[in-house]
């Protein structure tokens, strides 16, 4: 630089120099203290209606430089109030205001440029009224009630270089809100100017403490919150309906109360980080105060949420976009929170990003939300004995928070893991934030082993296998919590392999269980649930029952679920199958069972507790139990079975060699079973072949105890080849037979017809047809095994037309009580009823013998032998023989009874050839005999008796009184013919009476 | 020859005609008047000491025989478990009628004998060919 221009410019300088001290040094001089102090409070006595005192004024150029400045200090407000903690409104230890000296010189117009205050304090007050110890200011008379429409115009010209708060308190009360708020050490930068609309701003704060309580009529605290190292930093420039600007929070640290409950947790107090951290850069139309947020950014400790919005404040409407930065690790955070979020002892983990879209009105907001879940892991093991993790998904949330639309969530996916656990599930919960409703399905792959932890220890069961899930859920957490499980929808598949359960004394085991679930029935109307469970195989044992069942099918209709009385509707089919049944081996081809249960876990044994109502089919069984020494083939086997009455519809069995099919009714099964009752039933009974003799052997003794058998044998001194039918006790069985052929007591018989009852140790035949040896038979007994040996037998026996031979061939004991039958050739028909007990050999015990007998002849053939020769010489028969040398009877009739051992024969009349006869007589089983033969007619008109005494097998036959002449002459018999004739009619009416 | 065969048939003929007089037992004059009161109680056949017979004043009776069995030495029959009830009365004075309804509906055995001989001690019946029968009281 050239030295001359050097001079010149220090010259210049100097004159400045001086210039600018000559003014300042006038101003001075001109504004003392003293003067501005009293343009001061002049000035503030026209504005302010309260009390003011200003301590000293100055002028300052430098502080305020290029403005001039004027600096006040001491500044004093006081505006006493009830009620107000002081009667200071604000006291400002310094307080500086530089002014556009140029704009004032020129213009006259005070502009301010900058404001600085020093240590402000202030406490401002609202009463409980409304009343501010601050609305100091005075009003302008001319209330303009019309209101003014806004325009920028109206807007005042701010360039507002500097506003500097430093070191200051403001205190704030309002007791009409009751609300408390204290600001400790602010520091305010503002610097911006405002003109035509056009604002260019820059906001600093900063504050080393703040407060703010809001509380009850009581004074309790509703709200506490309490920052510590706040920083604020906003920038704004543009028009005021197109601001761009941006905001910075920092929240250093601080306390948040919510109804006394400690919001922030120590350790996020503790945190190096940032209590919050706020960024949000925004573009604002300040007119019609909507605010574009873009790109914010929330911090809480470590944790930061992205933001972008929209809010307009009038009316108030928000529509932002919340988005978290990254994944939110869920463990630190739930740390940071009160301990009350989670209850103590749970566990809870996983990484979560969330995308949220919330729009509306704040009073109706609506929230739409993307919320992803990685990694997570859950263990709570008051509600859930395991460790879950792996915890994933991905949901999306639709809410509406005022409730008037329905909210919901989706859940595309959820997943999580356990032991050996994979559960994924997929749905929808609707009404969200009302009666939430799930609509979900549920896969996955459970370890049944895996369950054990949910399984009470004293609940005596142990599982193994693999279950697979496929369910689907709809229902209403009311529904739910109400159990109302008949109004709830569950349909899906749980698919077991490998099952092996123990439950108490019930092994299940299959090596492919696929459990179909249908809530509510479908298929069976009136029941809640369906269950249908199909397989390849089922072993089932329970105590005494094992089943070893080839591909079961059973289908279930279930009601009351989940209740002491459960009722289930089944049906059921099941391939090959073999069920162990105590002492009892079934096996079958197939069998399908319909019916329902409806079990009462209150009560015991099986039929009180499961009271089945069952239709059953079975085919091709076959049945060997150690009760019978012959396995039981079952052809068909169909039943219906209710507690009260059970139903057979046909069983066809083959046992031994014979075959017979059933149907009709059984009664008191139960309590049969448990000797409760007798078994009542009336069946009917078809066979083709029956082997009587077989079946007496298999089930003698059924219902007896076999020790007291064995002991009443011992008792009875049975001997061991003996063994007596003894009567099965406990029934009342009837039996309507139809046996086509049959086998009993070593004679065959045909068109076996009649009723058999069984009844407690009774046996009954009434009216039972049959053929033998070619005659038409008609037998009705009476067997009761008293003991083995007293055995009690009656029977009431009609034979007809059969030979005479073949007869006593068939029952030799009628050749022991009536050995002159034997002497007879042709066919008659025979009468018996008699009674007697046998011993175990089925010997008849003579002394007990009690029977009448009928015998009813024609065209018979008298063998002849030494006694008729002898009888006939007597009385002088000539040609009483045929031409063959036989003796032919027209006619027989004869009645005769038994006592012990005494047979009586009534008179009775015979017919040969020309000659007539009447015989009568009583003959003992020792052979004694007393027979008396009377000539009735013959062609000489004598009239003839013989005796036959001694014994029968070697007779004495003499000449005897007449005895019978008058007995078949009405007018002339006497008193005993009379009674002879009466007896012998009462004996033929009672045997015949029976004959059908 | 053929009148000895004459003879004899005439013989026969006239002994035939003197026995045509009913041979039938018929009452007699001295019949005996029994009462009710003298069968009622316990009597045992005088032949055989196990068989028992016990009328009772209801008009009713049972009978059994404890004959030992050959093979095992019990009673063949008790009271209990007889099978021979019956039913009794006495007809015209002596006689007495038996009723053994027996277990089957369709069954009747009547019997009767002529009491001959009754007292405290001794009964004797009688039956219509002749055969009698002593019971000794119990």
């Amino acid at each position: 630089m050239k030295k001359g221009w050097k001079i010149a410019l220090i010259s210049v300088g100097s004159l400045l120099g001086l210039a600018v001290v000559v003014v300042a040094v006038a101003l001075w001089l001109v504004f003392t203290p003293s003067q501005l102090t009293k343009i001061v409070n002049r000035l503030a006595a026209d504005y302010v209606t309260c009390e003011t005192h200003f301590g000293r004024v100055n002028l300052t150029l430098f502080k305020t430089f290029p403005d001039v400045g004027l600096r006040i200090d001491e500044v004093e407000v006081v505006n006493p109030m009830d009620g107000a903690p002081s009667c200071e409104v604000a006291y400002i230890d310094n307080l500086t205001v530089g002014l556009d000296l140029k704009k004032y010189l020129k213009e006259k117009e005070v502009v301010v440029h900058q404001v600085l205050v020093d240590e402000l304090r202030a406490t401002l007050y609202v009463d409980s009224l409304g009343n501010s110890n601050f609305d100091i200011f005075k009003h302008s008379d001319d209330k303009d009630t019309t209101k003014s429409t806004f325009s920028l115009d109206s807007l005042p010209f701010i360039d507002l270089k500097k506003l500097q708060v430093s070191n200051s308190y403001v205190t704030f009360i309002n007791d009409k809100s009751h609300l408390f708020a204290s600001m400790v050490y602010i520091d305010l930068g503002v610097a911006g100017t405002l003109k035509e609309g056009l604002v260019d701003a820059d906001v600093d704060l900063k504050m080393d403490r703040c407060r703010y309580t809001m509380y009850r009529k009581d004074s309790v605290a509703t709200v506490d919150g309490k920052l510590q190292g706040v920083k604020m930093a906003v920038k704004a420039k543009g028009y005021l309906e197109e601001l761009l600007g941006d905001l910075k929070l920092n929240v250093e640290n601080g306390e948040l109360s919510l109804n006394g409950k400690e919001m922030i947790d120590e350790k996020l107090q503790a945190s190096k980080h940032d209590l919050l951290k706020l960024e949000v850069p925004f573009n604002a139309d300040l007119l019609n105060k909507q605010f574009l947020l873009d790109d914010s950014r929330l911090q809480v400790d470590d944790y930061a949420l992205g933001l972008k919005a929209d809010v307009r404040l009038d009316p108030m409407k928000v529509d932002a976009v919340v988005t978290t930065d990254g994944g939110w690790q869920v463990a630190p955070l739930l740390e940071l929170l009160p301990m009350q979020v989670l209850p103590k002892g749970m566990d809870v983990d996983g990484k979560v990003k969330l995308q949220a879209y919330a729009y509306g009105e704040p009073s109706a907001l609506k929230v739409d939300a993307h919320v992803g879940l990685a990694d997570g892991r859950f263990h709570y093991p008051k509600a859930l004995p395991y460790k879950v993790n792996r915890i994933g998904g991905d949901l999306e949330a639709s809410l509406d928070l005022s409730k008037k639309s329905p909210s919901h969530v989706k859940i595309n996916s959820l997943k999580a893991h356990t032991l050996n656990t994979d559960l994924n599930l997929k749905g929808r919960v609707d009404d969200l934030l009302g009666d939430m409703r799930v609509d979900a399905t549920v896969k996955g792959s459970l370890p049944l082993e895996d369950a054990k932890p949910m399984i009470p220890e004293k609940l005596p069961l142990k599982a193994d296998g693999k279950a697979k899930l496929d369910l689907s859920a709809c229902f209403k957490m009311s529904q739910l919590k109400a159990k109302a499980y008949d109004k709830m929808q569950l349909a899906g598949d749980i698919a077991l392999e490998r099952l092996d359960v123990l439950y108490d004394s019930i092994h299940v085991e299959s090596p492919d269980l696929n459990i179909a679930l249908q809530l509510p029935a479908k298929e069976h109307k009136s029941k809640m649930a369906d269950v249908h469970l199909t397989g390849s195989h089922l072993l089932l044992a329970m105590k005494a029952v094992e089943a070893d069942i080839n591909r079961p099918d059973i289908n279930a209709g279930l009601n009351n679920l989940f209740k002491e009385q459960l009722a289930a509707a089944v049906e059921l089919a099941v391939g090959k199958s073999a069920v162990g049944l105590d002492s009892t081996q079934i096996d079958l081809a197939s069998m399908a069972l319909k019916g329902s249960i409806r079990m009462d876990s209150t009560q015991s044994g099986f039929f009180n507790k499961y009271n089945p109502l069952l239709n059953v089919n079975l085919k091709n069984g076959v049945v060997g139990t150690t009760a019978l020494p012959e396995k039981v083939y079952l052809g068909d086997l169909a039943f219906d079975y209710r507690p009260e009455r059970c139903e057979v519809r046909n069983a066809e069995v083959k046992l031994g060699r014979s075959d017979f099919q059933l149907y009709g009714s059984v009664e008191n099964f139960e309590e049969w079973l448990v000797h409760k009752k007798m078994l009542v039933g009336e069946l009917n009974f078809v066979s083709q072949y029956t082997d009587v003799d077989e079946l007496m052997d298999m089930f003698s003794g059924k219902g007896t105890d076999p020790d007291t058998l064995e002991q009443m044998r011992q008792e009875d001194k049975v001997a061991k080849e003996a063994n007596p039918f003894i009567v099965p006790k406990d029934i009342n069985l009837t039996l309507h037979t139809h046996i086509h052929r049959s086998l009993a007591f070593g004679n065959d018989l045909g068109d076996v017809a009649g009723a058999l009852t069984i009844n407690d140790g009774t046996a009954i035949l009434d009216q039972v047809g049959f053929v033998c040896k070619a005659a038409t038979m008609q037998l009705t007994a009476l067997y009761k095994s008293i003991r083995p040996n007293n055995l009690f037998c009656a029977l009431d026996f009609h034979l007809l037309d059969i030979q005479i031979d073949e007869l006593l061939d068939m029952i030799p004991t009628i050749d022991t009580l009536v050995p002159m039958l034997a002497a007879f050739e042709g066919n008659a028909d025979f009468h018996l009823a008699g009674e007697g007990y046998l011993n175990a050999r089925y010997k008849p015990k003579m002394s007990t013998l009690l029977g009448s007998a009928a015998i009813s002849g024609q065209n018979l053939v008298v063998m002849d032998n030494n006694s008729i020769a002898q009888i006939a010489k007597l009385m002088q028969f000539k040609q009483w023989k045929d031409n063959d040398n036989k003796i032919r009877i027209d006619s027989l009739s004869v009645e005769m009874t038994c006592l012990r051992k005494e047979i009586e024969v009534f008179p009775f009349l015979l017919n040969i050839g020309k000659y007539q006869l009447c015989a009568s007589g009583k003959h003992n089983l020792s052979g004694d005999c007393g027979y008396h033969i009377e000539l009735l007619k013959n062609p000489l008109l004598a009239k003839v008796g013989v005796d036959v005494r001694g014994t029968l097998k070697n007779p004495k036959i003499t000449l005897g009184e007449v005895r019978y002449a008058d007995m078949y002459k009405p007018d002339k018999r006497g008193e005993v013919e009379k009674r002879t004739l009466e007896m012998k009619r009462r004996v033929r009416e009672a045997l015949e009476n029976n004959v059908r | 020859m053929k009148n000895r065969k004459v003879i004899r048939f005439w013989a026969v003929m006239v002994a035939a005609a003197l026995l045509a007089v009913s041979c039938i037992k018929k009452p007699e004059d001295n019949r005996l008047v029994v009462s009710q009161e003298q069968l009622t109680g316990l009597w045992v056949k005088a032949n055989n000491p196990y068989e028992f017979w016990r009328f009772r004043s209801d008009l009713t009776g049972i009978t059994w025989d404890e004959t030992p069995d050959p093979e095992t030495g019990d009673p063949e029959m008790t009271e209990e478990l007889s099978n021979l009830g019956f039913t009794w009365a006495i007809e015209n004075g002596d006689v007495l009628m038996f009723s053994f309804p027996g277990a089957m509906e369709n069954q009747d055995v009547p019997k009767y004998y002529y009491i001959t001989e009754i007292n405290a001690s001794t009964m004797k019946w009688e039956d219509e060919y002749g055969l009698t029968y002593t019971l000794n009281k119990k």
